[in-house]
C-alpha cells in the first residue's frame, strides 16, 4: 500500500468515526464537549494527513 | 479514440465530482424544502451523515488508482462545520433546527406548539387569538440567527419571560438590554399567584428578541 492510498484510507476511517460521532450527537444519543471536540478534532486531522506523509514518493513509484 | 463504454474508461469516473455533486444536491434540496416550509430539515444529522458517506467513499476506494483525492478537502471542511455548529448549539443553547427563511405563525390554544425554532431568519408570533388555560402553558422559541417577535398576549394571562442572546438584543415587554452574551427576565407582577400563566423561554445566537403584549 502507497503513502497516497494509506492516506485515503486512514483519512476515510476518520471521517467515518467523526461522522458517525456527529451522528449520534445530532440525534441526541451523545453528548460532545466543546472543550474536547476541537482537541480531539485536531488530532483526528492530524491523524489523516500524517498518514499521507511520503505521499508524492509512493505516487511516482505507483505509477 | 478511446471509447467512452469500454472498462477502463468507467474505471476513470471520478468519485470526487460524483459526491461533491450529491452533496450539492443534498444541501440545495434540503434548503429548498426548509425555504417552502415542507419540511423541516434536520441540518445536523444531515451534515454529519454526509460525513460518514465521504468516508466511507474513500475507504472504499482507496486501493483504487483513481482515488478520490478531492474529498479529502470535503471531509475536512464537513468536520469543521459540524464541530462549529455544535460548539455554537452547546455555548449559546441554541438549537439548530427549524429551516431558514421568515416565519409567521397566528396559532389559537388548540394549535399552539410548545416549540418554535429557525435557523435563520425572522419568527413571528402572534398570540392575538390564544386564550390561555388555569395553570402555566410553557412556550419556547429560539432562532439562531435572527430574530423573534412574540406579541398579543392578552390581559388576562400573567406572563413571565427568559431571554438569552449570544450577541443583539432583548426588549421584553418594556425593558431593553443589549450587547453580548445578555440575559434578561421580565415577570408580570402577581405572576406566581396568577390562576394563568404563560410562561416564555426565548432565545437567540445572534439577533433580537422583542415580546409585546
Amino acid at each position: 500500500m502507497t503513502p497516497s492510498q494509506r492516506r485515503t484510507l486512514v483519512s476515510g476511517i476518520v471521517f467515518l468515526a467523526l461522522g458517525v460521532m456527529f451522528l449520534l450527537e445530532a440525534l441526541g444519543l451523545y453528548e460532545l464537549s466543546p472543550t474536547t471536540l476541537w482537541p480531539l478534532l485536531l488530532i483526528a486531522l492530524g491523524i489523516g494527513v500524517l498518514s499521507g506523509v511520503g505521499g508524492r514518493t509512493g505516487d511516482r513509484d505507483d505509477r | 479514440m478511446r471509447d467512452p463504454y469500454s472498462p477502463e474508461h468507467a474505471r476513470t469516473i471520478a468519485y470526487g465530482p460524483l459526491v461533491w455533486g450529491a452533496i450539492l444536491v443534498v444541501v440545495g434540496s434540503g434548503w429548498l424544502l426548509g425555504a417552502l416550509d415542507i419540511a423541516d430539515v434536520p441540518w445536523r444529522a444531515l451534515i454529519a451523515a454526509v460525513l460518514a458517506i465521504v468516508g466511507i467513499v474513500m475507504v472504499a476506494a482507496s486501493n483504487r488508482e483513481d482515488r478520490p483525492e478531492g474529498l479529502f478537502g470535503a471531509g475536512i471542511a464537513l468536520s469543521i462545520i459540524l464541530a462549529l455548529m455544535s460548539t455554537f448549539s452547546a455555548a449559546f443553547s441554541v438549537p439548530l433546527s427549524g429551516g431558514v427563511g421568515n416565519r409567521s405563525y397566528q396559532p389559537t390554544i388548540e394549535t399552539l406548539d410548545a416549540d418554535y425554532h429557525l435557523v435563520a431568519g425572522e419568527l413571528l408570533l402572534h398570540l392575538d387569538d390564544v386564550v390561555f388555560p388555569a395553570g402555566e402553558t410553557q412556550l419556547s422559541v429560539g432562532v439562531t440567527f435572527g430574530r423573534i417577535v412574540i406579541d398579543g398576549i392578552g390581559p388576562d394571562v400573567a406572563v413571565s419571560i427568559d431571554g438569552r442572546a449570544a450577541a443583539g438584543e432583548l426588549v421584553l415587554l418594556d425593558s431593553l438590554q443589549d450587547g453580548v452574551s445578555i440575559e434578561q427576565q421580565a415577570v408580570d407582577p402577581g405572576f406566581a399567584e396568577a390562576s394563568n400563566r404563560l410562561f416564555i423561554d426565548a432565545r437567540v445566537g445572534v439577533g433580537k428578541v422583542e415580546v409585546y403584549r
